[in-house]
């Protein structure tokens, strides 16, 4: 499997009315496995447009899009979803987690399309918990989590099935300051000791601080382009904050 | 694509959209109970009307007449065209026929003191022996020359007031009731059966409508015997009874078909309508959960039949509920109906049959699976990225 995240004049437009709308022209990007990369721009600016094509959670209209060796851009809907199921893990900025299901069983949701068995899932599941901290809250629902708690577990969901990319949005967007600084300190682990990608899109300076790079989308007429900048150190980033 | 985890996801998350379950599964149940109540009176009606013991069973009507009401048959009609039938005879040598007439009396219910348009049949002596499933179930058959009739099941049911000993007024005086009588569930078990020589004599009328009558294998065939008869010049046509009883309750029939399909083509429409919004709402609800499990891998098509799962299993549990409901308050249920004959009623037994539960359960189930396809199919037309987007 090649280690590395490859886009090539990658393209995006949306139909908005009558209207095409341009988000990305001609994009592209290269990373490596094992990267924490910070993607900060303006709202409109394309992030999550380009976060969700390398997920695979949406197709570019024209270019390459390789991921770890996989042209993406290459597969089919279902393939795409099969995927995805493999090698992604999503950490969403609203969590996304099921309310009706206890915190063990959202982690186990990507695990049920796995072959493993019960005992095993349930094994992953525990050890996802409790690497994130969470194995005494195992059995409660949502609404009994706090925000932070809430995109742990989703990050112990992300992790369950051993994904080596994890794609974030905005994962820190909805909470204070100790709860973001937990849940960045978990994808920092997460990247220099269990070697995952991880992709983060966020406003905020103080956690894209927490990347070894920092990739700007900037807007332009013709659609967004990419500037690698230099990270903010994370004193300038609680000075901005 | 792997379906089981998709639907073990949604029996979890069921308990958030009790809500919709319910609606679904009322809105199934309750339509499928309005189709079984609507079509069994339709068909307990047309079961009845169209009951024949004896399908050789023969009868000798006017000409013009499509039924025993509208037909006139004099005495010397009677008696000559019985000399030109091949008839069974007993074993005494009597011919197995029975010339009949039909007469229309108002009751009155003592029950509820209302009116009641009652049918009442002259029968000739050998009128058991022309139709051996009339059964004596209680008291004992008229005597001839006596204001004495036996009344049906059906009627005896319907009308308070019909029992053995009771002494009814009708428009031509006291007549009392001296037997009841069963008859394989046809249409004479809402009629009143009496002596046919009295009743002409009591009703006035001098005419008969009918022969009833059990052809010898020798007899030739109804088209033959009416050519036969008319070319004599006698005024007369041979069928057979279930011919005449089809022609009789014909309009009846096709009105009470066609209300059922009128209305349960309302009660689908409406069915169709109440669900489909309750889950299209349902549905968007789930929105995020459905876009964040295709996000994660579940396939569109594992969770668009998962969906489609739950909806349709709501259909069906519904559709059996309320199957169960409808057995439970309305089978054998005896209901009276206008015959289409004057004003007479015909009884029947209303019977929720399997034919009956199968098609209503499975339009239900249909109109389940096709309205939860479309809401789903609608919810997963966008890619993953515009679901989570939007939800």
């Amino acid at each position: 499997m090649s280690g590395e995240i490859v886009l090539t004049k990658v393209s995006k437009s949306y139909k908005t009315g009558a209207q095409r709308v341009t988000v990305l022209e001609n994009l592209s990007l290269r990373c490596q496995r094992g990267e924490f990369i910070s993607l900060m721009g303006p709202s409109g600016s394309g992030k999550t447009t380009l976060l969700n094509i390398m997920a695979g959670l949406d197709r570019a209209d024209r270019g390459e899009v390789n991921v770890f060796g996989t042209r993406l851009d290459q597969l089919s809907d279902s393939a795409l979803t099969a995927w995805r199921s493999r090698n992604v893990g999503f950490v969403f900025q609203f969590y996304n987690l099921l309310p009706a299901l206890r915190a063990d069983q959202n982690v186990e949701v990507p695990l049920m399309l796995t072959r493993l068995s019960g005992a095993e899932r349930r094994k992953r599941v525990r050890a996802a918990l409790e690497l994130v901290g969470l194995s005494d809250r195992a059995t409660h629902r949502p609404p009994q989590l706090s925000g932070g708690q809430l995109q742990r577990v989703a990050i112990a969901r992300a992790i369950a099935t051993d994904a080596n990319l994890m794609i974030c949005d905005e994962p820190t967007g909805d909470l204070d300051r100790k709860a973001s600084e937990e849940v960045l300190d978990l994808l920092r682990l997460l990247c220099t000791h269990h070697g995952k990608t991880v992709i983060l899109v966020t406003h905020d300076p103080f956690a894209a601080a927490y990347g070894s790079r920092l990739l700007m989308l900037e807007k332009e007429s013709g659609g967004a382009q990419l500037q690698e900048h230099p990270r903010p150190t994370a004193a300038a980033a609680l000075k901005v904050g | 694509m792997r379906i089981l985890p998709a639907l073990k996801i949604s029996l979890i998350t069921a308990r958030r959209r009790l809500f919709s379950i319910a609606i679904v599964t009322v809105a199934a149940g309750v339509a499928v109970g309005l189709l079984l109540a609507t079509f069994a009176i339709a068909v307990g009606f047309t079961r009845t009307a169209s009951q024949v013991a004896n399908p050789d069973r023969r009868m000798v009507i006017a000409p013009s007449a499509a039924s025993e009401g509208e037909s006139v048959l004099p005495r010397d009609v009677v008696n000559s065209v019985l000399s030109r039938l091949s008839v069974q005879k007993t074993a005494a040598g009597d011919l197995i026929a029975s010339p009949e007439l039909i007469a229309f009396a108002t009751l009155e219910d003592a029950r509820t003191g209302n009116n009641v348009f009652a049918t009442v049949r002259g029968v000739g002596p050998q009128f058991a022996s022309v139709r051996p499933e009339l059964k004596i179930i209680e008291g004992r058959a008229p005597q001839p020359g006596k204001r004495e009739l036996m009344a049906g099941r059906g009627i005896a049911s319907h009308v308070g007031g019909l029992k053995v000993g009771a002494d009814i007024d009708m428009p031509t005086g006291q007549w009392r009731i001296v037997g009841l009588f069963s008859s394989a569930g046809d249409p004479h078990e809402s009629e009143l059966m009496g002596d046919a020589a009295t009743i002409m004599d009591a009703f006035r009328r001098p005419e008969f409508n009918s022969i009833t009558y059990l052809p010898l294998p020798s007899d030739p065939s109804p088209a033959a015997l009416s050519e036969s008869l008319q070319r004599d010049g006698l005024r007369a046509r041979v069928t057979t009874e279930s011919a005449v009883l089809q022609s009789t309750y014909s309009f009846v029939i096709e009105t009470l078909n066609s209300l059922a399909f009128s209305l349960g083509t309302l009660i689908v429409i409406a069915l169709v309508i109440g669900i489909l919004n309750t889950l299209l709402i349902a549905v968007r609800k789930r929105s995020t959960e459905l876009a964040t499990l295709r996000a994660l891998g579940y396939q569109r098509s594992a969770l668009i039949l998962s969906v489609i799962a739950e909806t349709t299993g709501c259909g069906l549990a519904g559709a059996l509920l309320g199957t169960l409901a409808v057995k439970m308050l309305f089978e054998r249920t005896q209901v009276s109906f206008w015959s289409g004959v004057e004003s007479a009623q015909l009884t029947f037994d209303l019977h929720i049959g399997t034919e009956l539960i199968s098609a209503a359960v499975a339009i239900t189930v249909a109109i389940a699976l096709a309205v939860g396809s479309i809401a789903a199919v609608q919810v997963f037309s966008m890619t993953p990225a515009t679901a989570l987007r939007r939800a």
